[in-house]
């Protein structure tokens, strides 16, 4: 079967992997239209049918409630993974068991599935905490950052509940990718690596240099245990954390 | 001498160190679009210090100035160290610029006794007061309740803070007198109570009435020092029992005694008692989520924490006869007992088992870890490895002791800290 190739989308995505499904064939690979560059003859180009792709959540949401279509969500977000085969393969799995699958943690679809989706999630997760914001010379807060998997639109949510009433941009500098919050209402955006020194507020400088100071203080000296530290914040993370990088 | 904020902010974080607790667990606050902040039920780290613990709240006190002369502390009277208050505006404003750097998931603070008890819990609650009404924060807050302060106070506090704590310190009335003569037990255990006792009521007001102000909402915790004196592991194991039973409590913290003053009523430690520590901790887990009972877990003839084992090993081994446990028919609370499998692991075998017929292989591949439970289990009528548990107990213990052996107690503690 020559390849699909969608648009990138959510909805792009699952209409070809209807139509993977009716060929009943195994196998079928689908490809966003970024990756289908090496592709040697091209693939077929799916158009992309919202309908077809309601389609298909609403009889997988059947089977397998609110949670599948949490993982499905999951997954999609895990760019760096084969995600288009995970969520092939688990859909397919799932509307042959007629049932909700997301305990069978034993089949080789579902364990790969579960475990991408919770490195996603743990991720995710991760950032609500070490995401770090400083606030420019117009008063809006900015969030750099270069996560694994695809999660900025994941946590934009979050900080809007906490920080509403504020302006910010939470930046993915891996994707380049922004979601910016303008006190109402998120909006996407597409950026490039020249936002990298944006201007900080009067009082940006004297607030970090505190937390780098607290960072610092608050550690027991007769208990230093560097590895520790590690295990729960990677070094790959360092680099956007205000209390472990120097001005 | 006048301080500026962030020379206060350096003398106070610094006294504010050896509070263990950084918990911003157990509240749900909403965000408001008039204010700032959420907070969520399963807490949030932030960052992490060079000693591995998380950093989740702005842990500060408000004074290191002390009335009091406690022979652990570093902030007792009768040292010379530098002092410093803050006032409430510069604890509030730390707390929201930082908050809004998303650094921390919101502020816990405590005090040295300055004046007396009243005058200092005034200004915590006034922080928390500050904080919630007047800046609309919806962060977390955690609070120190004072022992002897007026109980109005105490309840001005609840009615800010999410958490509120009072350090037992020590284990035994007989220790308090000796390093901390000028508390007492009851003192201590009088704010506990009226906070538990708060806690209880404002539950069941709020069942009534959805909108009554809620009451310290994530709960009361408390901390006490391990290894400045001499009680037994059983001792210090029935008190946090009698405190999760009788006051309620959410945690109690157990914080290894680090020596900060050379005084001659102080043992002489080379090392802070970590590994100690970390047992009481295991040990404490098994009582909050495994329903273990302290007695079960230590016995008068055998009062202390096994070095060697944990403690949930250690009781399996005294109990070759709940043993094997077979994983396709054992129930949820069976399985916690088995050495090894923690909450996600039974779960994650209940769920898969539904499935289909689970081999040892298995469970290693959901993720079960299998270094001490293989002994005490069987997949099918079939164990999970030689030498079989219930037919020769000393050579399972003899395996365990060698393969912990190997990982080196040094690397176990790599986990906790």
């Amino acid at each position: 079967m020559t390849p699909l190739v969608y648009d990138g989308s959510f909805e792009g995505m699952l209409t070809a992997v209807k139509l993977v499904l009716e060929k009943g064939a195994k196998g079928g690979e689908i490809l966003p239209v970024e990756g289908s560059e090496e592709l040697l003859f091209g693939g077929d180009r799916v158009a992309t049918s919202e309908e077809a792709a309601r389609a298909l959540l609403t009889d997988f949401h059947c089977y397998a409630g609110k949670r599948g279509l949490r993982l499905l969500l999951l997954l999609f977000l895990a760019d760096t993974a084969p995600r288009e085969r995970l969520i092939r393969d688990y859909i397919r799995v799932t509307m042959e068991q007629g049932k909700d699958i997301g305990g069978w943690l034993t089949h080789p679809v579902v364990a790969e599935a579960v475990r991408t989706a919770r490195r996603v999630a743990h991720e995710a997760h991760r950032f609500t905490g070490l995401l770090r914001f400083r606030q420019l010379a117009d008063g809006s807060f900015y969030a750099p950052f270069e996560p694994d998997y695809n999660i900025a639109a994941a946590l934009a949510p979050h900080f809007a509940r906490r920080m509403g009433k504020e302006r910010w941009l939470i930046h993915d500098r891996r994707r380049d990718l922004g979601i910016f919050w303008d006190g109402r209402e998120f909006v996407p955006a597409v950026l490039d690596q020249k936002v990298e020194n944006p201007a900080v507020s009067d009082r940006e400088n004297f607030f970090q240099e505190c937390w780098r100071n607290y960072h610092r203080r608050i550690a027991v000296e007769g208990r230093r245990n560097p590895t520790l530290q590690r295990q729960f914040m990677p070094v790959r993370y360092w680099r956007y954390l205000t209390e472990l990088t120097r001005t | 001498m006048f301080l500026n904020t962030a020379q206060k902010l350096d003398i106070l974080a610094a006294s504010a160190k050896y509070d263990v607790s950084c918990s911003s667990s157990g509240s749900r606050r909403r965000g408001s679009p008039s204010g700032i902040g959420s907070a969520a039920v399963a807490g949030c780290c932030h960052s992490w210090s060079e000693d591995g613990r998380c950093i989740s709240l702005l842990k500060i006190l408000f004074s290191n100035v002390c009335i009091y002369d406690c022979a652990f502390c570093l902030n007792r009277r009768s040292n010379d160290i530098p002092r410093a208050t803050f006032t409430v505006d510069e604890v509030a404003e730390l707390t929201l610029e930082f908050y809004k750097r998303n650094y921390i998931e919101g502020l816990f603070l405590s005090s040295g006794i300055w004046r007396s008890p009243d005058d200092t819990m005034e200004c915590l609650a006034k922080v928390a007061e500050t904080l919630r009404f007047r800046h609309r924060f919806n962060g977390y807050i955690h609070l120190k309740a004072i022992p002897g302060a007026d109980p109005n106070l105490i309840r001005r506090a609840g009615l800010a803070a999410d958490r509120l704590s009072v350090n037992i310190e020590l284990p035994t009335e007989k220790s308090l007198k000796l390093l901390a003569p000028d508390k007492t037990r009851q003192a201590i255990l009088h704010p506990m109570r009226q906070i538990g006792e708060g806690i209880v009521e404002n539950r069941a007001e709020r069942k009534k009435f959805r909108k009554a102000p809620s009451f310290a909402p994530a709960g009361q915790s408390s901390q006490l020092v391990i290894g400045a004196t001499p009680e037994s592991d059983l001792q210090i194991l029935h008190l946090t029992e009698s405190l999760y039973n009788r006051f309620s409590l959410k945690r109690v913290y157990y914080s290894a005694y680090v020596p900060v003053n050379a005084d001659s009523r102080l043992p002489a430690l080379r090392q802070p008692p970590a590994l100690r520590e970390h047992r009481l901790y295991q040990a404490d887990w098994l009582m909050r989520y495994y329903g273990f009972r302290a007695e079960e877990i230590l016995t008068p003839s055998q009062p202390d924490l096994d070095e060697h084992f944990d403690p949930k090993t250690a009781w399996a081994l005294r109990h070759p006869a709940s043993f094997p446990v077979e994983i396709h028919s054992a129930g949820y609370e069976t399985l916690l007992r088995v050495p090894g499998i923690g909450v996600t692991s039974a779960k994650r075998i209940i769920a898969a088992r539904r499935y289909a017929r689970l081999a040892v292989e298995d469970l290693q591949r959901i993720g079960v870890v299998l270094k001490r439970a293989r002994f005490f289990i069987t997949c099918g009528g079939r164990y999970g490895a030689e030498p079989k548990f219930n037919h020769s107990p000393e050579r399972v213990r003899r395996e365990l002791l060698t393969g912990s052996k190997r990982a080196s107690d040094a690397n176990q503690l790599r986990l906790f800290g």
